[in-house]
């Protein structure tokens, strides 16, 4: 009977996909490790980290030349009364004292602010792709 | 072709080369997208499935142990995408299993010779199949079609063995009640 079965299955034979569905499928592959930097990494390591991590010293240098603009800034140009900011602020003006910056590490301290917070969307994603996988 | 193994291509993946993932695929593809056609029944669906299997075991290489064939892994992701792609539709489906069978009665025997199964039109039988149960149909075409031992099905489809017997003496008993009347009913046809 077994014989018999495989006559029929024989017959109907395999059934084959399209010619470039590998192509197709390993372009999905690519394309998920072109938008992503993990993915392009081998996987079970924890080098992907490496940039951020890189990033995150990057920034923090500039952290606090960073509160040290926002200390010295005029509010006076903001038309309705904040003034309880820069005396909130004020209290912690003595502690930054003699530190001094140029517009360059505003500029860079702001860049490398927004690659972290690009690098923290990028590990969020990350994590929420994984779990969807 | 595949010279290596397939663990040899798992490894080089994992560290990182990416393309040789394409052998992989080209391994597999005719095995899975045929598992896919016979459960879901359509190439659209098929093909929608067989690449979410590739890119599922892809994406969770590094979660395969290797205690199981490789064909075995990919066969059990293929099996529970085509039965969740298929349940999505069940309201369509008409299933054999609506039917009256005396299963019981029957002891596996066929009523057709060698030669008279031979001369069976392919398009008969494909038809006679696309009516059973989905899972009759996956647990047929793995035993049949790619020679999987009843332990092997057993572990894809999370059937204990003694189901999956159960499920292979079913489709075997349906597929040839509908096949003969399928073939009586043309018979007439031409007669008439």
């Amino acid at each position: 009977m077994e014989k018999d079965f495989k006559i029929l299955f024989e017959k109907i034979g395999t059934e084959k996909p399209p010619e470039d569905f590998t192509a197709v499928v390993m372009r999905k592959i690519e394309a998920k490790n072109h938008f992503s930097l993990s993915h392009s990494l081998p996987k079970n390591s924890y080098w992907f980290l490496l940039p951020y991590l890189i990033a995150l010293l990057m920034v923090v240098p500039f952290i606090v030349p960073t509160i040290n603009w926002i200390i010295n800034i005029d509010w006076s140009f903001i038309s309705f009364d904040i003034s309880f900011i820069p005396e909130w602020i004020e209290r912690f003006k003595d502690s930054f004292t003699g530190i001094t910056f140029s517009t360059q590490t505003i500029i860079i301290s702001l860049a490398s602010t927004v690659l972290l917070i690009i690098s923290i969307i990028e590990i969020f994603a990350q994590s929420r792709r994984r779990v969807l996988d | 072709m595949y010279l290596k193994k397939d663990s040899y291509y798992i490894t080089r993946v994992l560290e990182g080369k990416t393309s040789d993932y394409a052998f992989l695929i080209d391994k597999y593809k005719d095995m899975i997208f045929t598992l896919a056609f016979r459960i879901t029944g359509n190439r659209e669906d098929a093909e929608e499935v067989s690449q979410d299997v590739f890119l599922k075991a892809y994406n969770g290489l590094a979660a395969f142990r290797g205690t199981s064939k490789f064909s075995t892994w990919l066969y059990k992701i293929a099996y529970n995408q085509s039965i969740s792609r298929i349940r999505k539709k069940l309201p369509d489906i008409e299933s054999y299993d609506s039917m009256e069978i005396g299963i019981d009665e029957w002891h596996g025997e066929m009523d057709m010779s060698h030669e008279q199964l031979h001369n069976i039109p392919a398009v008969y039988i494909r038809q006679s199949f696309e009516r059973l149960e989905e899972t009759e149909r996956a647990v047929l075409n793995m035993f049949y079609q790619d020679d999987l031992n009843v332990r092997e099905i057993a572990s894809v489809t999370g059937l204990s063995v003694s189901n999956v017997k159960v499920k292979l003496f079913r489709g075997r008993k349906k597929l040839i009640d509908i096949l003969e009347k399928t073939l009586k009913t043309e018979l007439i046809d031409l007669i008439s």
